[in-house]
């Protein structure tokens, strides 16, 4: 494990992007503020988009932005085995080939559930994290609580979860860094041989892949 | 309105990429927020293919780092600046606006070009910069 891991989120994040910063003056803002208002009114007006769906819409891409980059490529991997091979052996790679990218240098590893193996991830020193697949980090993830604890008393933490785990299977605990970020590919639930890639990424829940939960098979 | 991020706008490469910090989505005024909703919305809602929206923000942003490449005093507009000019000038394509509508509300449509620094339309040499 290298001394990066210890320097926090600043030296996890991407090169900086000049886009983070604020170009406008107040004047500017006051402005743009005046000009986008007017816009939005004109096409309120025009009956081409209401004011409730906008509200709506930012948040779904502010808050749910994430774990579908990371649900699809469970998707693919279990309706293809070939990308499911891929993807284990090189998933930084094989999660680039679906166009998600995003991570600066850190590597991303793969692990799959079986039915006698369960995965979970943690961050053990700080929240290193795959967001460009998983999105932003839940809370808990960051908690100290979590991070200590799941080392010690993995079943522990997933009986929180409310997932009990058959004594007979082994828990592998995946302590992300600087250099690699861990996902798991969560076992592909019964009942669900007919659906599509599309209906099969709608199933996949961030938590399942980062392993405290599983995938939930499709309400009856 | 589809409840899932369409993958097309949130997960745009190189240039056009939407500005995040760890994975969250950067505004910075209200404003850009709601620039951003109307040009998802009217996507989603097949006014225009998303493509035809991110050509022009492609166009809007490489013409800006042309300018400030070779004038580095130039303002260097924000990222939604460059969204918004993108919005209207996809709307006006599309006959969804005209430009006095877009200019009645402080919108700059689709503003004549403005000459390069030095009031000339030739191309600036680009002079190497040291790496």
């Amino acid at each position: 494990m290298s001394d990066d891991h210890t320097h926090g989120h600043s030296a996890h994040d991407a090169p900086p992007n000049p886009y983070l910063e604020k170009h406008t003056t107040p004047e500017q803002t006051a402005a743009l503020e005046k000009r986008v208002q007017a816009l939005e009114s004109l096409l309120v007006a025009k009956g081409l988009v209401s004011s409730e769906t906008l509200d709506k819409l930012v948040e779904t891409y502010e808050n749910d932005l994430g774990p579908i980059n990371g649900a699809t490529v469970v998707a693919r991997a279990w309706v293809d085995p070939a990308y499911k091979e891929r993807l284990l052996k090189d998933a930084t790679t094989a999660i680039a080939e679906l166009g998600f990218s995003g991570l600066q240098g850190e590597h991303m590893m793969v692990v799959e559930n079986t039915p006698d193996t369960h995965n979970l991830v943690v961050c053990t020193l700080c929240s290193c994290y795959p967001w460009p697949v998983l999105g932003l980090p839940p809370a808990w993830f960051k908690d100290a609580a979590y991070r200590s604890r799941s080392v010690v008393d993995p079943r522990g933490v997933l009986r929180d979860f409310g997932l009990e785990l058959d004594e007979s299977t082994a828990v592998k605990v995946w302590d992300s860094s600087a250099e690699i970020r861990y996902m798991v590919l969560p076992e592909r639930p019964a009942g669900t041989e007919d659906m599509s890639e599309e209906e099969l990424t709608a199933l996949v829940s961030r938590d399942s892949m980062i392993g405290v939960t599983k995938v939930q098979p499709p309400a009856a | 309105m589809k409840s899932t991020p369409n993958r097309k706008i949130s997960n745009m490469e190189g240039d056009a990429a939407l500005p995040r910090k760890s994975g969250e989505l950067v505004f910075h005024d209200a404003w850009e927020r709601r620039a951003f909703a109307l040009a998802v919305a009217l996507c989603e809602q097949g006014q225009y293919q998303w493509d035809d929206f991110r050509d022009h923000l492609i166009a809007e942003i490489g013409a800006a780092d042309k300018v400030h490449a070779d004038n580095p005093d130039a303002p260097f507009p924000g990222y939604y600046e460059h969204w918004l000019a993108s919005l209207e000038k996809v709307l006006i394509e599309k006959g969804l606006c005209t430009q006095d509508q877009l200019r009645a509300g402080g919108g700059e449509g689709t503003p004549p070009q403005t000459p390069p620094p030095g009031g000339s339309q030739r191309p600036v040499p680009r002079v190497p910069r040291p790496i």
